[in-house]
């Protein structure tokens, strides 16, 4: 009983924590100008990060590791710290672009510019993460996190209709603009699969002591919670495609994305979009800030843990500390949201092997894993998708590069 | 006694102490070359420039120009096998990470930042 | 050996040369996003922070971009829903919409 409680928790954690600035810029991008073709990328990108989310699980249950650790005795220090920094800067980006999202929600509230809340956000952030549990922030967060369901709900309310979307399921090339398209369609991908997802839910079955016991409990989280998730991700494409798209408003700022869910709920529908983003944001920042925390701590074999006071994990916390700043610093250079947000997306998409790699090797050491190693077909599912997202991105970045100026 | 392969079990383990606290990473091995006989682990090595002079001499150099800000006197930190308590996902060794040479710089930001500020239940 | 830099060089062009469709598409987006914003306000759907600074930031992107003239008309949107004047903003879009 206990323990379907604990999955039920787990799941509503993971699809109240799955939307974040990344999937709500990008697929809001990809509905307006595209309509349902994307969807392809969301798809896959879900089926790619449920198995990766379930690997992380089960890797820290059997080996009792979490990957972070494992990848520098694996690897050898050298070998590590390269992707490890990469990862990292990475991250910085994608911070920056989750307070960001904040920020301007509460410009899109107030009026007042996304600079100017940079330092207030962070401030924020950073007192949630020095006086709270790790249970508090990701369940609190995760719990709010549950208004971004209004997206599916619009969907319905719009009208959508389920058999259209899934002929989107295949992936295609438009007849125009396709340097766009490749180059959403690889954001999309590095934001569905973010590496700072798998990394933290390793850390957070080490800080839950999840045993052996909870292999299941792990594959139902992993799958239910991230398809939910994806669910929302594609939602927001398509209450995008109904409520855009047809009057030619093409989401190139939040501004235009705000209006999207005004059709379904009317006076609501603003008000429901900036707390979503600013909801989802929050909570991805918080996850964030601990996952570059936790991994710093791990890669040098630091004390570390959110249930710990700050003064018990002083190195761990400093670190979450300067991270969080740096990343308010970006935002108050006031470089365009939208635009940092796909660009760190993007990027995420090309250093993605640098991670999801290593983690197979992993994952496929009966060493580490016993007799719990992956199956071929896991292999192959990550392998395709993660090496073909880094070869669209590679491409996608320099013509979109080209195109824009 | 089954072989214990140093680069894969011991080298970029994690050091607890013996209340099972982090300690840090093996940073480094020790071996003691002997005439007319195999090499002797001489110690394990916890030591943050250590690991970086992996990278080349001059990230060695720098990282412990940088460490030498808080680090106080027991640098290597060093052990021997007689210490170790426990070999299996992590090194377990006799040892108390509070007062250990390696916790310098938990204590150094203790004291100059995290202390200083309030809260932190 | 040359045909790989043609490709990439080619794809680059071809990116290129969507750039003046691309211009008028953006053009037309914010055209319609005021449009939109200011009947949203009309309704009482958006609040007035929001709406102002939407126009605002859509009029910019007008007079950058290939309909510089639609500018003007959305400065004069802004100001009409600034002054509150819901009567000047209906027949506004009434206008533009027009156009």
């Amino acid at each position: 009983m206990k323990k379907l409680l604990g999955i039920s928790l787990g799941i509503v954690t993971s699809i109240g924590g799955f939307l974040d600035v990344g999937s709500i810029a990008t697929s809001a991008q990809a509905g307006a100008a595209f309509g349902y073709a994307l969807l392809w990328a969301v798809f896959r990108g879900t089926l790619c990060v449920i198995f990766l989310v379930e690997m992380s699980g089960r890797f820290s249950i059997v080996s009792g590791h979490t990957i972070t650790d494992a990848m520098r005795k694996r690897f050898g220090f050298a070998a590590f710290i390269i992707p490890f920094a990469a990862t990292q800067l990475v991250n910085l980006l994608v911070l920056a672009s989750e307070i960001g999202g904040i920020c301007v929600a509460l410009q899109l509230l107030t009026g007042i510019g996304f600079q100017v809340w940079a330092i207030p956000v962070a401030g924020a952030l950073w007192l949630l993460l020095w006086v709270a549990t790790f249970d508090v922030v990701e369940e609190g967060t995760a719990l709010l996190g549950l208004v971004t369901l209004c997206f599916l709900v619009a969907a319905f309310v719009l009208g959508v209709q389920p058999k259209e979307l899934a002929a989107a399921l295949v992936p295609s090339l438009p007849t125009q603009e396709r340097a766009h398209y490749l180059y959403l369609a690889v954001s999309i991908i590095g934001a569905t699969i973010a590496p700072y997802l798998f990394l933290f839910y390793s850390s957070g079955a080490i800080e839950d002591h999840w045993d052996k016991s909870y292999i299941t409990a792990n594959r139902w989280i992993a799958t239910i919670g991230m398809s939910f998730g994806g669910l929302i991700s594609m939602a927001v494409i398509v209450v995008a495609a109904l409520a855009l798209k047809p009057a030619g408003i093409r989401v190139e700022d939040y501004e235009q994305a705000a209006l999207m869910l005004v059709p379904a709920f009317g006076g609501w529908g603003f008000y429901l979009f900036v707390a979503s983003l600013a909801i989802a944001c929050f909570g991805a920042a918080l996850e964030l800030s601990l996952a570059s925390a936790y991994s710093v701590s791990q890669a040098f074999g630091w004390n570390w843990g959110e249930n710990l006071r700050p003064r018990q994990a002083a190195r761990f916390s400093s670190a979450y500390t300067i991270f969080i700043a740096l990343a308010a610093l970006i935002v108050a250079t006031g470089l365009n949201p939208m635009k940092l947000t796909l660009f760190s997306m993007a990027i995420t998409a090309v250093i993605l092997p640098l991670t999801a790699m290593p983690f197979l090797v992993l994952m496929n050491d009966p060493h580490y894993m016993r007799e719990h190693v992956n199956s071929r077909f896991s292999n192959y599912v990550v392998i395709f998708i993660v090496l073909l997202s880094a070869l669209m991105a590679l491409v996608a970045i320099p013509l979109e590069i080209v195109a824009s100026k | 006694m089954s072989d214990i392969d140093l680069v894969r079990d011991i080298l970029d383990t994690q050091v607890l102490d013996r209340a099972k606290r982090p300690l840090g990473k093996v940073d480094g091995i020790g071996l003691e070359l002997r005439d007319g006989a195999p090499p002797r682990v001489a110690y394990l090595e916890i030591e943050g420039p250590t690991a970086w002079a992996r990278l080349g001499a001059r990230c060695g150099r720098w990282a412990a120009k940088l460490a030498s800000r808080w680090q106080r006197e027991g640098h290597p930190y060093r052990f021997g096998w007689s210490q170790v308590l426990d070999l299996d996902v992590d090194i377990e060794i006799d040892a108390d990470a509070e007062h250990s040479p390696p916790f310098d710089f938990e204590r150094w930001l203790r004291e100059r930042f995290v202390g200083r500020l309030p809260g932190g239940r | 050996m040359w045909r790989r830099p043609l490709l990439i060089a080619l794809a680059a062009l071809a990116a290129c040369g969507d750039s003046h469709e691309r211009e008028l598409r953006s053009a037309r987006s914010w055209s319609v996003t005021a449009l939109t914003v200011a009947q949203y306000w009309d309704e009482g759907e958006v609040p007035t922070a929001y709406a102002r600074r939407a126009l605002r930031r859509a009029s910019d992107e007008l007079a950058k971009g290939a309909l510089p003239e639609a500018a003007q008309p959305v400065d004069e949107l802004r100001e009409a829903l600034e002054r509150g004047d819901h009567a000047a903003v209906r027949r506004l879009i009434a206008e533009l919409a027009g156009r």
